[in-house]
Parts: structure tokens; C-alpha cells; sequence
């Protein structure tokens, strides 16, 4: 099965500190991924290279088996790609917004957007450029997801959404995954919400994929032990850090003292500065 | 077309509109030979208004990433940039030929094809734009001063190399992002440093004129890390507008005076809209007691720059009237109406809110400019020349201390 999107020993450096360093990420068809990482640990990187919105220093990033600095018009329209930031088009409204966006789409779902636009209340005739930031962040995720993506790309697609609406996005993606059969890659810092959506989770840290893998998986391998502690062969220590160890294995959980870990205490375990 | 224009920018709908205006002037003008050359002024005008409005099209496009990701809409943005420009260019060449007047056919064709390039390379190759921008004004530069050499005295000897020195250090500092950063380091570092002093209770400059002086403006550069920026920018604009005028009247003196006039206006804007935007992180700082104080001293400095603006205003319309050579009004037209048009539509651009009355303002001003400057070189005298000073110091005065007033963190006590 080819992979939706491919990144291979990818390095980005920013004033000279090097953002991702020699990358490795796959996203298959049908995985929804949550990408967890600390602020500026370049997940916003890896999305806008994905998409070919900047340019790698060294790597191949493959978008739907095209190079994503160079995505044909038909890998656009199997596409839907919410930024972090402003979406721009301040001086539409709403409904000319939809109109103008959804004419380049084979697949736009006007009703669709409709009942989106619905849903989550956004004012219909108001511009763009007046709505808050929240509702901008409404209109972005609308606008990726009224043609029905093949390919999903979201970065941090809830930090600024009320719970009502966090919670209503995440049913539309959870929809869209299991109808569409549509390939999701989101970032956030929200690790319930992770929890609440993700097939498969990554661990962005220090440039690189730390642990990635299925989430439930994941949860049910690896256990904080204290540093003492051995453990058989067909258990794996992932990283020390000062006072205790992580294991991976089936037999980690038998280990006396092993304790299980939920995705917030592996958050922290991970970013931990290695100490 | 319009959804595009909207995707630049909804003010360029606006300032669009008025471009027919320019060419209507510029027909009617047509009529009478005496004033034929002024038509080349207009359709200058119009030439670089039409570029100015497409490049901010094609640089709000590009910023846009849904260029990026939506389908075909980076070969629509094409396709209509370059129709608009291919109509342009046969516009002007068609004025200017009407006008008799083929002086600057040149600079025509070379903003043509400048801008043609930059919609080819910004949408082809959209992560390079950084590169892109710098090396097309850099060309740009070089083929103005080259143009003129011929034609004015200034660029014998050291003057050439000189203006191309500051222009090339300019453009690199200001376009390339390690330049930036190093004016922004280096700008922190004199203001931390000014500001330490200004808290030390035994500087001896503690509570004399200059320092408060100097306290009134540092809240400005403090909260706005772009004002150096503005500094380069400015050295740039001096030496292009020298490259522009012609020497023969006094031209470099006008080039100045005309540059600080803008300039100030700039320095107003920015620091304006960077009070509004942090002005509150600045109240935090140890420097500055009370929102009163901060308040008193951005009203202050609001004022000043706002007269200082005018003076230079009133210097530069003084300088326009008696120098004015007969022989080239529409060009005196077009180096006083353009950079100072282009200018204004970047500052218009950027902040929408409340704008249309404002704009209607200054566009009505501009349309004045070319009419009172334009007819004033052959018909009338000294009536029409103080009207040229109003029109260009009334709007000067409205938009600044409206300006200041709107951004000013007065209105949050009430």
C-alpha cells in the first residue's frame, strides 16, 4: 500500500538551528494521525512542507505520489489543508467565499458547507475579515472539508474552537474518515482529543519523530519503570530519563512496578530534555 | 475578475475604479497641445497605479497558501494579472503616443515586463519570492540610474557609485531576512541601552528637555521593531527620487523635501498602528508609570510628527512651484504623484477599517494634484498655487492626526 504522504530524511533549518533533521514520516491511507509536539518543535514546519508551501533543505517529501513542491491541479482537488494562521480572503463574505472557492472544486459540496456553516453558526453574510479568530478557524476547516479530501492536513485546526464546536469538528473528521475512507494528519497540543479521534499518533521532538505508532497499541506497550529495574529481552527500553525508563513489550505491563502511561505523561516523558 | 481582486485586497477594488478617472483626465487633456505633455504625466500615473495595484494582488496572492492548494487558482491570478497588464501597456503606449511625448517609453516597457516577471515568478516558483523581489528591484535600480546618467549631471563621479551603494545595502538589508534580524538586533540593543540610561536615576539627562524628549519617542521604536526598516527605506526612496528628478531645478533639494514629507507620514502611520497593536505590552514596562503617561507621550509625539510633516509638506509644495521647469510638467507631475500614490496605497492596503472615507479623500486629492499641477503650469498663477499647497497639506493634516486619534490608547479610559 503507497503511503498518502512520504517524507525522507527531511532537514529544515531556520537561522540555523535545525527545526526537523534528517525526518522520516509516513502517513498511509486511511490512518488519522495526531501530531503532538511542543510549541516550535516544528510541526507547523512539517505541515506547510508537506503541502509544498516551503521548501526542505535536504529530503523528498511525496504528496499523493506527486513531489509536493509540485502538486498537480488533480492531487490539489483530492486536498484539504487547514494553516495556523489567517486564511486571508478578508474581504469576502462567507457565502461569495464558498462561492468563489467551491467553482475550483470538481467535488464541492455547496449543501455540505451549508450545514457546516450551520452547525457551528457561522454568520452567513458577514465578511471574513470581521469574523473572530475562532470563526475564522471555522470557515478554514469548512473550506478543507466541503469537497470531501482524500488527504486531510490540519495544523492545530481547534486551538482557537469553544468546546461545542471542538467537539462537533472532531465528529465531521471522524465522519469524513469512516465514510470517505479519508486519510487525516493533524496537529494539536490537546492529547484528548487525540485520544478522542486518532488511529495513530507521533511524537514530534527535537527535529525528529520520537515514537509514532498505533495508538491503542502504544498505550497498551509502554510503561514507565524505575531506572533498576531489568527487564527480559523481548522488552524494550525506549529512553532513560532521570529516575525512570520506558519500556516497550507485552511483557512490560508484568514488570513489577511498571507503570501505564497515558498520552499526556508520554507527552512530557518525550520532551523531557532527555534528563 | 472580481473575486480575484477581492483576494488581493478589497481597497484595490477601490483605487481600480479610479484608474479610468485618470485616463478621462488625460484624454480630455489631449484637447489642448499646450498642455499635451501632461497627458504622458497621467498616464504615468495611471502606468504605475495599475502596477502598484496588480503587485499588491500578486503579493497578497502569493502570501495566500490557498494559492497553493486550491486548484487552478494560481493560473486564474495569471491569466488575469497579465491580461490587465497586457491592456495597460497598450493604454499607455497609445497615451503616450497621443501625447507626443515618448520620453519615457523606456520606463514603461520595463515596469511591464518587471511586473510580468514577478507573476511569472511568484506564482512559478512561490518559495522563492524572497530572492525573487530583491533581485527585481535591484534590476529595477540599476536600470534607473543607468536611464537617467544620461540625463543629469548628478551621476558623474562618485555620486553613481555612491547611489548605487545605498541602494544595493538598502534593498539587501530590507529584503533579505538576515539583514532584517540584524537591524533588529542592533536596534534592541541601542534601545535597551538608550533606555537603561533614561532609568538611571544619576544620568545627568534624567529630566532635561532632550530626555524627555527622547523618552516621548521611544515607546514607538520600542514597540515598533519595523521603524528601522523605515529608516532604510527612506535612504533607498532619497536616492531613487534623486535618480528621478531632474537636476537642472533644484531637483535635489525637492527630492528631500518630498522624501521627508512621505517619510513622516510613514513614520506616523507605523508607529501608530504599532501603539494600537501592543500598546498595552508596553504599559508593562518599568519606564512608564500610568496609561496617562503613555497617552500624553504618544499624543505628543503624534503631534509633532504630524507638523514636522506638514513643514515638509509645505517646503516640498513651495520648492514644486518655483522650480517647476515648463518644459517637462507632466513629468514633474507623474515624480511627484507616483511614488507618493504608491506609498499611500500600501498604507491604505493594510489597514481596511473605516478607510472609504478617507480614501475618497486622498483620491479626490490626487485627482486634484494632477488638475491644479497640471493646468497651473500654463493657465494660472498664484490663486492655483496656494490651492496646490492646501491639496497637499489638508489631506496631509486630516489623515495624520485622524490617524493618531483613531490608534491612540486614549480612548480605551473612556
Amino acid at each position: 500500500m503507497k503511503p498518502i504522504l512520504k517524507m525522507s530524511a527531511l532537514t529544515k533549518v531556520y537561522n540555523g538551528s535545525k527545526i526537523l533533521d534528517s525526518l522520516e514520516f509516513e502517513l498511509n491511507p486511511g490512518q488519522v494521525t495526531g501530531l503532538l509536539g511542543r510549541n516550535g518543535s516544528g510541526k507547523t514546519t512539517l505541515m506547510k512542507l508537506a503541502v509544498g508551501l516551503i521548501l526542505a533543505d535536504h529530503g523528498d517529501i511525496e504528496l499523493m505520489g506527486e513531489c509536493s513542491t509540485d502538486i498537480s491541479s488533480d492531487v490539489k482537488q483530492r486536498l484539504g489543508f487547514v494553516p495556523q494562521e489567517a486564511i486571508g480572503f478578508e474581504s469576502f463574505t462567507i457565502e461569495q467565499l464558498f462561492k468563489f472557492v467551491g467553482k475550483s472544486y470538481k467535488n464541492w459540496d455547496d449543501a455540505y458547507a451549508t450545514e457546516l456553516c450551520r452547525l457551528f453558526e457561522l454568520p452567513w453574510p458577514k465578511k471574513v475579515g470581521r469574523l473572530s479568530g475562532g470563526q475564522k478557524q471555522l470557515v478554514a476547516i469548512i473550506l478543507a472539508l466541503a469537497h470531501r479530501p482524500d488527504c486531510l492536513i490540519l495544523d492545530e485546526p481547534v486551538s482557537a474552537l469553544d468546546p461545542v464546536n471542538r467537539r462537533e469538528f472532531l465528529s465531521q473528521i471522524i465522519d469524513l474518515a469512516v465514510d470517505h475512507r479519508s486519510t487525516v494528519l493533524f496537529s494539536t497540543h490537546i492529547t484528548s482529543d487525540i485520544e478522542r479521534i486518532a488511529s495513530h499518533v507521533n511524537f514530534l521532538s527535537r527535529g525528529k519523530i520520537e515514537l509514532s505508532g498505533e495508538l491503542e497499541m502504544l498505550k497498551d506497550l509502554i510503561y514507565r519503570a524505575p531506572l533498576d529495574l531489568d527487564y527480559p529481552d523481548d522488552v524494550e527500553c525506549l529512553f532513560e530519563k532521570r529516575g525512570y525508563q520506558i519500556l516497550k513489550g507485552e511483557k512490560a505491563a508484568l514488570l513489577p512496578g511498571a507503570q501505564r502511561m497515558n498520552l499526556d505523561d508520554l507527552f512530557v516523558a518525550i520532551n523531557s530534555n532527555g534528563d | 475578475m472580481f473575486a480575484l481582486l477581492r483576494m488581493g485586497n478589497a481597497s484595490i477594488i477601490f483605487w481600480i475604479s479610479f484608474v479610468p478617472l485618470f485616463f478621462v483626465i488625460a484624454l480630455v487633456l489631449t484637447i489642448d497641445q499646450e498642455i499635451a505633455q501632461f497627458v504622458a504625466g497621467a498616464a504615468t500615473l495611471g502606468q504605475l497605479l495599475i502596477g502598484a495595484l496588480l503587485f499588491q494582488v500578486i503579493i497578497h496572492c502569493s502570501k495566500s497558501i490557498y494559492l497553493h492548494t486550491i486548484p487552478d487558482l494560481d493560473k486564474k491570478v495569471k491569466n488575469f494579472c497579465l491580461s490587465i497588464l497586457t491592456i495597460n501597456f497598450i493604454f499607455s503606449i497609445l497615451l503616450i503616443g497621443t501625447a507626443g511625448n515618448f520620453a519615457g517609453v523606456n520606463i514603461y516597457i520595463f515596469c511591464w515586463l518587471l511586473t510580468s516577471l514577478l507573476v511569472y515568478g511568484l506564482i512559478k516558483y512561490p518559495a522563492i519570492y524572497p530572492i525573487f523581489i530583491p533581485l527585481l528591484i535591484a534590476l529595477e535600480c540599476s536600470c534607473m540610474i543607468l536611464g537617467f546618467k544620461q540625463k543629469s549631471d548628478f551621476f558623474e563621479g562618485w555620486n553613481i557609485y555612491l547611489t548605487t551603494a545605498i541602494c544595493c545595502l538598502g534593498l539587501i538589508l530590507f529584503s533579505h531576512s538576515k539583514g532584517l534580524n540584524y537591524i533588529e538586533k542592533f536596534q534592541t540593543k541601542l534601545l535597551k541601552s538608550m533606555h537603561d540610561s533614561l532609568n538611571d536615576p544619576f544620568n545627568p539627562l534624567v529630566g532635561n528637555v532632550p530626555n524627555m524628549f527622547i523618552r516621548a519617542f521611544s515607546p514607538y521604536l520600542l514597540v515598533n521593531a519595523s521603524a528601522v526598516k523605515y529608516l532604510f527605506i527612506g535612504a533607498i526612496a532619497i536616492f531613487t527620487m534623486m535618480v528621478f528628478v531632474n537636476y537642472k531645478a533644484k531637483g535635489d533639494v525637492f527630492a528631500v523635501w518630498l522624501l521627508m514629507f512621505t517619510y513622516t507620514s510613514l513614520v506616523v502611520e507605523y508607529t501608530s498602528k504599532g501603539i494600537a497593536r501592543e500598546w498595552k505590552t508596553v504599559l508593562l514596562m518599568p519606564t512608564f508609570n500610568s496609561r496617562k503617561e503613555i497617552t500624553d507621550k504618544y499624543i505628543v509625539s503624534g503631534v509633532f510628527f504630524t507638523i514636522l510633516n506638514v513643514v515638509f509638506g509645505l517646503l516640498a509644495a513651495s520648492l514644486i512651484l518655483k522650480g517647476l521647469p515648463d518644459f517637462s510638467a507632466a513629468m514633474w507631475v507623474s515624480y511627484l504623484i507616483c511614488p507618493f500614490s504608491i506609498l499611500s496605497l500600501a498604507w491604505y492596503t493594510e489597514d481596511m477599517e473605516k478607510e472609504f472615507i478617507r480614501n475618497f479623500i486622498y483620491v479626490a486629492s490626487f485627482i486634484l494634484y494632477i488638475l491644479l499641477l497640471g493646468v497651473s503650469a500654463k493657465l494660472f498663477s498664484d490663486l492655483v498655487d496656494v490651492l496646490i499647497i492646501c491639496a497637499l497639506v489638508i489631506p496631509q493634516i486630516i489623515y495624520c492626526t485622524n490617524r493618531v486619534r483613531q490608534h491612540a490608547p486614549v480612548r480605551d479610559f473612556a
